[in-house]
């Protein structure tokens, strides 16, 4: 009797486990703006001018690079050169040469499906560089989070605002120039870079010191786990932004930080915020781990992810009186 | 001069009066005969009277906590001790921890790690030109 109740209730939680699954993919129908807008990349030829701003602190910086692609090859050019060829990801200066950040072998993360978190609205058209474009607007909460203007035909992405959760303007991408559909001249294949890319690893492989739950606040979804050069890089998605996870062991030397870092308090804790042209990033400190997040995300909402990671505090507190025994010392004498 | 059983510090007893009745009979009689140990006894009346005359002296500043200086003196030996025992625990205990190693977050290595995968997912174009753009982390 309790066997056929046990199989009956397999085969129930069969028969409805699948439900919520299929209405999730039944609400994605929409078309996902980022989605076209990649496909649009890596098939229109383009070549033109770039204006890139985002807010460091209180202050709106700007620069402005050359960007080209052709058959799904990218090149942008500043002070050192980024490139995209199909997956790969590439960067080269002077100084260092080739350095290839992402192998073509990996793929893509991925991400969640942008309506899980976000709505998804037309904004009627506007012009830009040229180019009639229709305005695409993603929001959360009701606050408009990030504008696009999509190059009408071609839904080649011409210019992205990103907002915070007040509607303040955070980053923006501006084509101020643009030639669409003459093939331009790229560079040769670069030779075989000096580094090596991160290879995927395993979620199960990650060091337990360097697990994290598979959803952080804000939305945030695990998608996964990658390692180089020793450090994990865990990578996260809302469908809109993404972010990237390192925790490394030992304790914070900040003479590396950035010199341009905000000083800020998270949990209680120091931490130590920064920003650049592509997003923002945050570094703290807690038990032996050194947690960097960063992410093309608004500053607002990164603390607040921050805020949702687990941290590994000291799991003996001899350790931690010896530490604090060591600090106390070293405070007089210098490291020995 | 009789220099047999001189009195000595008897003498001084007997200015004080401290003396037996017997004990004061045989000085005397000694006195009589002994022009040493009458000597003596002048020179010690007469200085017991000098002391006498001296005008009172106020102690100078401190000289009672000098006084009993030696009791809080052994109080301080005390807590330097335990002091000097504290120091050496949290020595010994620093020199048991090993040296932690120290992270220096690479962070322009670990921004374009993550541009890197970002920009695969998302629209590539704005996520990879950030990349080139000429930022000095240690400006």
């Amino acid at each position: 009797m309790m066997r056929k109740r046990i199989v009956g209730l397999a085969v129930l939680a069969v028969l409805i486990g699948p439900a919520p699954i299929a209405l999730a993919r039944a609400r994605t129908g929409e078309r996902d703006p980022l989605d076209d807008a990649r496909k649009a990349a890596e098939q229109t030829p383009f070549s033109g001018s770039v204006t890139l701003q985002w807010r460091e602190a209180s202050v709106l910086r700007t620069d402005q690079l050359t960007v080209k692609g052709t058959h799904g090859t990218l090149l942008a050019q500043g002070q050192r050169s980024a490139m995209a060829i199909g997956a790969e990801r590439l960067v080269y200066s002077p100084a260092d040469g080739w350095q290839e950040l992402w192998p073509a072998g990996l793929g893509s993360p991925g991400h969640p499906n942008l309506d899980v978190a976000y709505d998804v609205r037309t904004a009627g058209t506007d012009h830009v560089a040229g180019y009639p474009t229709d305005v695409v607007e993603v929001l959360k909460a009701g606050v408009v989070r990030d504008r696009l203007d999509l190059e009408a035909a071609t839904k080649l992405l011409l210019r992205r605002r990103q907002y915070d959760s007040k509607g303040v303007l955070e980053r923006a991408f501006t084509f101020d120039q643009i030639q669409i559909g003459d093939p331009a001249m790229m560079p040769p294949t670069p030779p075989a870079p000096k580094q090596a890319g991160p290879r995927p690893l395993s979620f199960s492989a990650v060091p337990a010191s360097e697990r994290q739950p598979s959803r952080l606040a804000a939305g945030y979804e695990r998608l996964g786990a990658y390692r180089q050069g020793g450090i994990v890089q865990l990578v996260y998605s809302d469908g809109l932004y993404d972010l990237s996870l390192f925790q490394q062991q030992g304790g914070l030397d900040t003479g590396d930080l950035p010199a341009q870092r905000r000083t800020t308090r998270l949990d209680g804790r120091p931490a130590w915020a920064f920003s650049w042209p592509g997003g923002e990033g945050i570094v703290w400190t807690a038990g032996r781990t050194v947690y960097t997040l960063v992410g093309d995300v608004p500053a607002d909402e990164l603390t607040e992810v921050a805020a949702s990671v687990s941290v590994h505090p000291s799991t003996s507190v001899m350790h931690r009186l010896r530490q604090a025994c060591r600090g106390l010392v070293e405070s007089f004498t210098g490291a020995f | 001069m009789s220099t047999a059983a001189h009195p000595g510090d008897l003498l001084s007893a007997l200015l004080d009066g401290e003396l037996t009745a017997r004990e004061e009979e045989d000085v005397r009689a000694h006195l009589e005969t002994c022009a040493d140990c009458q000597r003596e006894l002048r020179l010690v009346t007469e200085g017991r009277a000098s002391l006498r005359d001296l005008p009172p002296v106020d102690p100078p500043f401190g000289f009672y906590e000098r006084l009993v200086r030696p009791r809080h003196r052994w109080a301080r030996a005390g807590v330097a001790a335990l002091a000097a025992g504290a120091a050496a625990s949290v020595g010994i205990m620093a020199l048991a921890a090993p040296r932690e190693a120290t992270v220096a977050p690479h962070v322009a290595q670990l921004v374009d790690a993550h541009t890197a995968s970002a920009s695969t997912s998302g629209d590539p174009i704005s996520e990879i030109t950030p990349a080139a753009a000429p930022v000095s982390w240690n400006r």
